[in-house]
């Protein structure tokens, strides 16, 4: 214990080690931060789910505050990783009537309290290779999977039909997991792969064409995948992959994880770009993402709307918490 | 001896604020004497050779990596692991600094680094074919530089001075060879720290072996807490350094950070492994407890020592570890302070020997005497060691950059400031001659003279400046004309000889050129021939060319009778001999001649305290030719008496007849 200077309060709860977390798991440039950056935006979009955000120590705080001046003030995309981050965030939500107990002589209704730690933990995509950030990065990137008990794995359809690297990407990590971690052949994560970018206007149109997309009957009518068709699309969209070795990604993910614990979401950190005159998705005029001219950097054009990001990270914090109890 | 009543107010007034100030040159001289300077030669400057790493990724890439290196001691798998080894997580701006270390092994020394995250200069130019975006995103590059420990404990480099160093070496592609740094002197003592306090709290806290972070400093820049990282290391044994990693800023959400000392906006969830302290926010650290007692004597001895501590643990270059059993050693072994004139003399022999790094740890140690007020109460014994040992000599061996930070502390030792006069003449004693080179350059730069005299003395001493350039940056700087030639005259006799023709000269030449009616402050001062008298006593040549000079000025070349009486005007002062030797010298005619020696005759009788007597004898013979004086107020005409004498006479002759008749 190090001594303190006079009078300084003492550093708040250092408790117990670190519950089981949250990692994001994804190459390069997949949209790993900026998905992180948007889930406080995403939940203050939709308060009638009743869930909010808050940061369980002073750094990750303001990290909180730092992403939201970033994308929502500033309309710049966050900082890329350097190092591994590690952002401790709650999910919290007050459900009113959500429990039904026996009260003396009759059932009674009473408001639940739930609060979701969510460890995340955001590493640079390059970590996954050591060869590109070194051993030591590579190495704590695979014990902190090893440690967690959910992943959030990117999946880029513009960056694979670019680059073609998700395969080369995962496995590595992936096989050193399963060597370290594996009980009975498989990892017992429970992982989301976040088929991301799907404001971009090719990850749209693929939509489009495959028929997978439902416009949401909310006042925006923002178009979106739904869950049941995402790992259709998933599967679709690596064929269109440069790399030969896409299409072993599913097998690779079916080999390592229990199936029954993958879901797949298809997500937009930015969402679509939304005319505040009309108020309506535009399909002519959607673009967010503003390609930014060298040396300017890329910019989003106006609000944010996230698309699918909450469902994935409350579905993973849901499990954590329960497999932790 | 010119009132200063008979001088237009506004002159006077400007005259006492220059006093406060001091002379001082304006930027174009200082210039000047920049120029005037050698640079450094390099075989006595100080160097260092860097290897280096440039990190980052080109426009088309994804991926981070090491983008080109040298083709030193490190590899590129070397470079990669240390950079990401002290990765300090998102910064919330750029630039920022990281200093590290990197062990011996594998046939190598033990090496210190230090790292510049920045994003590329939007210039061209500037930006070593370095793209500012990839994808989109802003690339932060990473330049490492990495020097041997030995070299950099040698010379004393600290971490500011490499920086600085290095900053405009931009890594191009295509080169690999590592880089000689010239390291740049640092000039002035600059300060980032809050206080004392803060500095000491954080050297107690390094020394517990915790990291330490510093919080709510994001008002400072990155330069500043750069500095402040380089003033806490200065307050511990040089030697740390090989085990010290620090960041002027890091992410507090970065998990497993390599950083012993670094700045962040909020606390870490790391389980209180890091001692936290406030910027700006005094707070004494506990350090009761019984297993930190070797840090609290070394927080001892750092207060017994004070500002001498520095140099001191500059000195302490074995390498030590943040630890307890090496910080237990390390204050059983700390050095006692030396004391003002130790240090002097180890400074002259340092200078015998032509030992750099001797003579920068006395210079360091002495700057920490000068901070420390009363340290300088022994100032005679000090200048005793200095004109003793010779310390103001020029030492044409040491590069001048040393030369002037030696003279630099040396003269604020020996001498209080403003410079005068008398200090002045002390140095040319002590050097045998005038001030040239490298002690004339810091004397104009970094000493408030106190008054003309020296100042001119100094900025004339060769290679010197020209009259013009001088005369210019004295009127910008607000002198009034008079000041300098009233100074010389009021100093005359307390000028040294071989001064005086200097001083004189440039004086009158300064009141010629910038003074709007320089005839009339030249007749009103006497021509200067009294002040010509004292300061060339004897010497009726030096007074004849300069009073020549003058009195052609206003007259021209020859002297009218008119202009003879105005010379001589019985108001004036005394009429040296000189004067009047000039004046004869530029007498029209005999006539002229023999008026001016009456004149002169007359103004010398006036000077002497016989003004009426002279003013009567003056009027007396100019107007012989006029009525009487004072014919008005005779009691009697002259007419008068002559008829009563006649009478008188007449009645006498009857009288005498009467008489002479009756006895017949």
């Amino acid at each position: 214990m190090p001594p303190r200077p006079s009078g300084a309060q003492p550093p708040p709860n250092p408790g117990p080690p670190p519950p089981r977390g949250i990692t994001m798991l994804g190459a390069q440039q997949t949209g790993k931060t900026t998905f992180l950056a948007a889930l406080q935006i995403a939940l203050l979009r939709k308060p009638d789910l009743g869930w909010s955000l808050t940061g369980d120590n002073p750094g990750s705080t303001q990290a909180l505050i730092n992403f939201m001046n970033s994308m929502s003030h500033d309309h710049e995309f966050p900082q890329p990783t350097g190092a591994i981050e590690n952002y401790r965030w709650s999910l919290e939500a007050e459900l009113p009537k959500a429990v039904r107990e026996w009260d003396r002589w009759r059932f009674r209704r009473r408001d639940l309290y739930l609060r979701v730690p969510l460890e995340l933990m955001d590493a640079p995509g390059e970590s996954a290779d050591g060869r590109l950030l070194g051993r030591n990065l590579s190495g704590r990137l695979v014990e902190n999977l090893a440690r967690s008990a959910g992943i959030v794995l990117f999946f880029d359809p513009v960056s694979e039909f670019e680059r073609g690297d998700a395969f080369v990407h995962s496995y590595g990590v992936l096989a050193q997991l399963r060597s370290q971690a594996a009980r009975r052949g498989r990892l017992p994560h429970h992982v989301a792969v976040c088929i991301t970018k799907f404001d971009e206007i090719r990850v749209l149109e693929s939509a489009q064409k495959l028929r997978v997309v439902e416009y949401d009957l909310g006042q925006e009518e923002f178009p979106g995948v739904p869950e049941e068709y995402a790992a259709e699309f998933f599967n679709r969209l690596i064929r269109l992959s440069r790399s030969d070795n896409a299409g072993l990604i599913l097998p690779l993910l079916e080999q390592t994880f229990h199936k029954e614990r993958v879901r797949f979401f298809v997500t937009s950190a930015i969402g679509f770009y939304l005319d505040p005159s009309v108020g309506v998705f535009d399909p002519d005029d959607y673009q967010n993402h503003i390609p930014g001219v060298p040396p300017e950097p890329d910019r989003i054009r106006g609000a944010i709307y996230p698309i699918n990001v909450i469902e994935p990270v409350l579905w993973l914090g849901r499990t954590v918490a329960r497999t932790a109890r | 001896m010119f009132p200063a009543a008979s001088e237009p107010a506004s002159q006077s007034a400007a005259a006492a604020d220059h006093r406060d100030e001091g002379y001082t040159l304006t930027t174009e001289l200082f210039l000047q004497l920049d120029r005037e300077q050698p640079p450094d030669d390099a075989s006595t400057a100080r160097c260092v050779t860097a290897e280096w790493a440039l990190w980052g990724k080109e426009a088309n890439e994804t991926a981070y990596r090491v983008l080109r290196c040298s083709d030193g001691t490190f590899g590129v798998d070397d470079f990669r692991e240390i950079i990401t080894r002290y990765a300090s997580g998102v910064k919330e701006e750029l630039p920022q600094y990281t200093v590290c270390w990197i062990p011996s092994g594998q046939g190598h020394q033990a090496y210190l680094a230090v790292a510049i995250h920045e994003l590329a200069d939007p210039d061209p130019s500037r930006s070593g074919e370095r793209s500012r975006t990839a994808g989109g995103r802003e690339i932060e590059f990473v330049r490492l530089f990495c020097v041997r420990y030995a070299e950099m404990a040698g010379l004393g480099v600290s971490y500011t001075e490499l920086i600085e160093s290095v900053r405009e070496h931009q890594l191009r592609p295509g080169e690999t060879a590592p880089i000689p740094v010239t390291l740049r002197s640092e000039t002035a003592t600059r300060h980032a720290a809050p206080s004392r306090l803060m500095l000491e709290n954080v050297v107690a806290l390094l020394l517990t072996a915790h990291p330490v972070c510093v919080l709510e400093a994001e008002g400072t820049t990155a330069k500043e807490r750069l500095l402040f990282i380089e003033q806490v290391m200065s307050l511990l044994p040089y030697g740390l350094r090989i085990r010290l990693s620090a960041s002027t800023w890091a992410s507090s959400t970065a998990q497993d950070l390599k950083l012993r000392l670094f700045f962040a906006n909020a606390r870490r969830d790391d389980g209180s492994k890091t001692s936290y302290l406030t910027w700006g926010v005094p707070q004494p650290v506990d350090l009761s407890a019984p297993r930190y007692d070797a840090v609290r004597l070394y927080l001892s001895w750092l207060h017994q020592v004070g500002s001498g501590a520095a140099p001191e643990l500059a000195e302490l270059t074995k390498p030590l570890r943040f630890t307890d059993p090496d910080i237990r050693r390390m204050v059983a072994t700390l050095p006692r302070d030396r004391s003002v004139t130790e240090t002097l003399e180890v400074l002259a022999d340092s200078l015998g020997k032509d030992d750099i790094t001797g003579i920068r740890g006395a210079v360091d140690r002495l700057k920490r005497h000068l901070a420390s007020q009363e340290r300088l109460a022994d100032r005679e014994a000090c200048r005793q060691v200095i004109f003793g040992r010779g310390l103001l000599k020029d030492r044409l061996g040491l590069n001048p950059s040393t030369r002037a930070s030696v003279y630099r502390v040396v003269l604020k030792l020996a001498f209080d400031a403003p410079l005068t006069y008398a200090s002045y003449c002390e140095i040319e004693h002590a050097i045998g001659g005038r001030p040239g080179g490298a002690l004339r350059s810091v004397l104009l730069r970094d000493f408030k003279i106190a008054s003309f005299i020296p100042f001119i003395l100094v900025a004339k001493a060769p290679p010197g400046f020209r009259d013009q350039e001088l005369v210019v940056s004295l009127s910008q700087r607000g002198i009034p004309p008079t000041s300098p030639i009233d100074e010389v005259a009021g100093f005359a006799a307390s000028i040294q000889s071989k001064h005086r023709v200097t001083v004189c000269d440039f004086a009158v030449h300064y009141l010629r050129h910038t003074a709007e009616d320089p005839w009339r402050a030249l007749k009103r001062r006497g021509y200067l021939a009294e002040t010509l008298e004292a300061l060339f006593p004897g010497n009726i040549k030096e007074q004849r060319t300069r009073l020549h000079e003058i009195l052609r000025l206003g007259y021209g070349e020859r002297l009218s009778p008119d202009q003879i009486r105005d010379l001589f005007d019985h108001s004036g002062p005394h009429p040296t001999a000189a004067l009047e030797d000039v004046a004869r010298s530029m007498a029209a005619s005999p006539r002229a001649v023999k008026l001016i020696a009456q004149q002169a005759a007359f103004a010398r009788v006036s000077s002497a305290g016989y003004a009426e007597d002279a003013l009567i004898l003056t009027r007396g013979r100019v107007q012989r030719s006029r009525p009487p004086i004072r014919q008005t107020v005779r009691l009697i005409p002259r007419g008068t008496i002559y008829t009563m004498l006649v009478l008188l006479l007449m009645l006498a002759f009857v009288v005498f007849l009467l008489l002479t008749a009756a006895h017949v």
